[in-house]
């Protein structure tokens, strides 16, 4: 999985245009935050990766997991009563972590989960706009050691991107508020974790095998992750079996 | 769920609560604690089925009895798109040219009827659509961002409301409560429980519910079980 400096010197480029290009019709607030996850992960050498907004109702949502394994799922829900993310939420700053160990009485329900999940370093970064909280992106990683000086500016740097993304986004829509914009990409993740229930029980894959035969379908046919998902779990579209994606390594 | 985040969600709670205390259907407590909340003047919760049948759970006054029934007969109006296009439909002026031009029976006979601004908001939970709510005022006007934040607080409370009750939930407001948390694994395990028993998502949703309450778990619990593939629901 190690990437030489040039290669991710691109991917960082890369990763910035893809993140900020929200004029392209197929875009997608979900899709967005998938991208974010999984490249942050491949960037920065991590276990993990995951990305919450603030719903209606206060609450942290899971918006996107760079796998999609129950261990982040559980690290990223428990937010909603202690974690790096609900602090960098709340105060609008980064929050790291280089040992978390030392974290336990810090944030009781959260660092006995991810310590449980191989998880020893985090770092935590807002997303957020000037005075609009929006949610946060965690960087969860296997060694006690935080992220360099320059990842963690480049990490913060694509987690603005993000945050200005998913506004640009919410006034391209017109009438509609950010609120409103929020909402409906939290629906939409909804409609694409039933779809990866109902594809994991379909064709007797794992849910995060089932996410990717979704993103891997969304991006072969050029449709939207959600759109994709919709068809699913409206019965309107079988995906083929899985051994044919197998085969194809490649990860982008 | 503890932190200062979740006054919103816990406040619309409270005056649920409140109203539930009296006398009333389930969708005149709804209805009531809408129109308390938003401070709109009436209040409409339309239960919908993809076949295209319709009813009327609940109303707060005549003038909104008068908008559904408009609704249900016209087969059109801004609850009615809400429904279909998963969106909420944001009528602030029913008196500008374009609500005329939109829904051409409807528009002339619910000004008639009183309403100056409609609000239409989808009852869903992902794919999984069981109606819309249906607000209206008597000026025109648009929601402020707060009650436009509440409405969709009110409208995720009302759909879970609805779900929990056909599910046999006893404790509402106890239930209500929790609809924040731990819903990626209740959505993907809804997904499976739909491709397991052949059901709709809100009908699979329903049957997850109601196995943790005929078996006293959570509905968190239950989930976790169906993804780790230690339960299977039977039809």
């Amino acid at each position: 999985m190690e990437i030489d400096t040039a290669q991710r010197e691109r991917l960082l480029l890369d990763t910035m245009v893809e993140l900020a290009d929200t004029l392209v019709a197929e875009f997608d607030v979900v899709a967005m935050l998938d991208l974010l996850t999984r490249r942050s992960v491949q960037l920065f050498s991590l276990r993990g990766a995951g990305a919450v907004l603030a719903d209606q109702h206060g609450y942290l949502r899971v918006m996107a997991c760079s796998t999609e394994h129950a261990w982040l799922t559980e690290v990223l829900q428990a937010q909603n009563h202690d974690g790096p993310l609900l602090d960098s939420y709340r105060s609008g700053e980064p929050v790291s972590t280089p040992d978390l160990e030392a974290a336990c009485s810090r944030w009781p329900t959260f660092s006995p989960l991810a310590i449980d999940a191989g998880v020893r370093s985090v770092c935590a970064f807002p997303l957020h706009l000037r005075h609009a909280l929006l949610g946060a992106l965690g960087l969860f990683g296997t060694e006690t050691s935080t992220l360099s000086t320059d990842d963690a500016r480049w990490a913060k740097a694509l987690a603005d991107v993000a945050s200005i993304s998913v506004a640009q986004f919410a006034i391209d829509q017109e009438r509609d508020s950010l609120p409103a914009c929020i909402s409906t990409a939290m629906q939409n993740r909804t409609i694409v974790e039933q779809a990866q229930g109902m594809l994991a029980e379909l064709q007797s894959v794992d849910l995060d095998e089932a996410f990717t035969l979704i993103r891997r379908y969304a991006q072969a046919h050029d449709q939207r992750l959600t759109d994709v998902a919709y068809t699913i779990v409206t019965g309107g579209l079988a995906l083929p079996q899985p051994a044919s994606t197998a085969e194809s390594a490649a990860e982008d | 769920m503890e932190g200062p985040e979740h006054v919103r969600l816990g406040a619309v709670i409270d005056r649920y609560a409140f109203h539930a205390r009296k006398e009333g259907s389930l969708g005149e407590t709804l209805c009531a604690t809408c129109v308390d909340v938003l401070g709109v003047q009436g209040a409409a919760v339309m239960l919908l089925a993809p076949g295209g049948t319709h009813r009327t759970l609940g109303t707060s006054d005549e003038v909104m009895e008068k908008i559904e029934e408009l609704q249900h007969t016209l087969g059109e109006g801004p609850c009615l798109d809400a429904y279909r296009h998963h969106a909420p439909v944001l009528v602030a002026d029913l008196a500008a040219p374009d609500s005329a031009s939109t829904w051409i029976g409807f528009t002339p006979a619910a000004l008639d009827a009183g309403a100056g601004a409609l609000f239409g908001f989808p009852l869903h939970v992902g794919a999984g659509r069981i109606g819309a709510l249906n607000l209206y005022a008597r000026a025109a006007g648009q929601l402020s961002v707060d009650q436009h934040q509440d409405a969709l607080v009110l409208a995720d409370l009302v759909t879970h409301a609805i779900l929990a009750l056909q599910a046999g939930a006893d404790d509402l407001v106890g239930e209500l409560a929790d609809i924040g948390t731990h819903q990626t694994q209740v959505n993907q395990a809804t997904g499976m429980v739909a491709a397991q028993l052949g059901l709709p998502m809100a009908d699979a949703l329903g049957r997850l519910r109601a196995h943790a309450y005929a078996t006293s778990r959570s509905i968190s619990e239950v989930a976790a079980e169906v993804i780790s593939r230690r339960l299977r629901l039977e039809p």
